[in-house]
């Protein structure tokens, strides 16, 4: 799963998810992207099982790119235990998600291939997805 | 310069971030009309004549401003990050002995030898910059892909460009790529992963719960 390799503080505060994508915003790389409707975290787990799903169907035909990457990370204290006692350990990594982020990106499959790829790689997120084409796609 | 698109435009009298928005309620697209050395005017028109103009593919548009008619270049457009919704503007005058430099599309033709053999075409440069007159713009750029074999490269000096167009961007730039396909190993190596990985974390927690609950109920005797 994806985590960073090196970071400068193990706990970080929750910030705030309001407004929406500043960047990230196009489909840059690929043909068809997977944008983000709602804010949200996105678990490392969460991306690792969007990225099998949609490997899945892209298989050999196609590329893929995952445009966000979880450097965020989350703590969470152990199970019954008494409040106090300082700050949880960390336990998963997140990214931090605006609406109009491009989540996954790909390239070299047809419209509707892509379609029920990101249906299903939807599905393993817990926000609202939808499908964008880049723009000025000549679509033959 | 006749077959360019019509576009009816208002000067705008009113600026600023709260006035383009009521502008964008009234169904009217905020723009901005520019050329170097005179003063730029606001603009508005309206949305769905200008995406119905923005959909033929067209650089160059004839905007009637005033009950007068001049040939602008579109410059940049600006979107709404979640709607996708057009939300400002820029255009350019041109003159049409001018020459002017813009970024204009690139597509691939034909069906290249390494996607025949199962490799992946992906296009690394969608646009290029090219100098030339209005009236010589081409809607694309066309480069020829059917002699690329597995792992090749086409860079940007093998575009054909039309007659009188002349290319800005850096030649050894690569625009098209044959790559091969990734094995689908990776992909089981990762499914076994997540799965051993889950596996796991769940006896991890399950562990660590056990203890420090044994722990606290140790301090609640003590």
């Amino acid at each position: 799963m994806l985590e960073p390799k090196k970071i400068k503080y193990r706990k970080v505060h929750r910030g705030n998810r309001k407004g929406m994508a500043k960047g990230g915003t196009e489909v840059s790389f690929g043909s068809y992207g997977l944008k983000a409707m709602e804010s949200g975290w996105v678990t490392a787990r969460q991306i690792e099982a969007t990225r099998i799903s949609i490997s899945r169907r892209v298989r050999k035909l196609g590329r893929m790119w995952i445009r966000i990457f979880p450097d965020k990370p989350i703590t969470a204290k152990p199970m019954e235990t008494r409040m106090g006692k300082g700050k949880g350990s960390p336990e998963y990594w997140v990214a931090n998600v605006r609406p109009g982020r491009i989540l996954f990106e790909v390239e070299g499959i047809p419209k509707d291939v892509a379609q029920e790829a990101f249906r299903i790689a939807g599905n393993k997120l817990a926000i609202k997805t939808k499908l964008v084409a880049k723009r000025g796609l000549h679509e033959d | 310069m006749s077959k360019f698109e019509k576009l009816e435009v208002d000067i705008r009298k009113e600026q600023g971030t709260s006035a383009a928005r009521r502008t964008r309620l009234r169904d009217r697209v905020p723009a901005i009309l520019y050329h170097s050395g005179a003063e730029a005017t606001p603009l508005a028109m309206d949305k769905k004549s200008f995406n119905k103009a923005l959909k033929t593919g067209q650089m160059i548009f004839e905007i009637i401003v005033e009950k007068k008619s001049q040939f602008v270049l579109l410059k940049e457009v600006q979107y709404h990050p979640v709607t996708d919704e057009v939300m400002h503007v820029d255009f350019q005058k041109v003159r049409e002995d001018e020459k002017i430099s813009l970024e204009v599309a690139v597509r691939g033709t034909g069906e290249s030898q390494g996607v025949k053999l199962g490799g992946i075409l992906v296009q690394l440069l969608n646009a290029v910059t090219i100098k030339c007159k209005p009236s010589e713009i081409p809607e694309f750029l066309e480069i020829d892909v059917t002699d690329m074999e597995m792992n090749t490269n086409l860079f940007v000096k093998d575009i054909v460009l039309p007659e009188d167009v002349e290319m800005i961007t850096v030649e050894d730039i690569a625009v098209m790529s044959v790559q091969e396909p990734k094995e689908e190993k990776e992909e089981e190596e990762a499914l076994d992963d997540i799965d051993e990985e889950g596996a796991d974390g769940d006896e991890e927690s399950s562990g660590d719960t056990s203890e420090e609950s044994n722990n606290e109920s140790d301090g609640e005797k003590k």
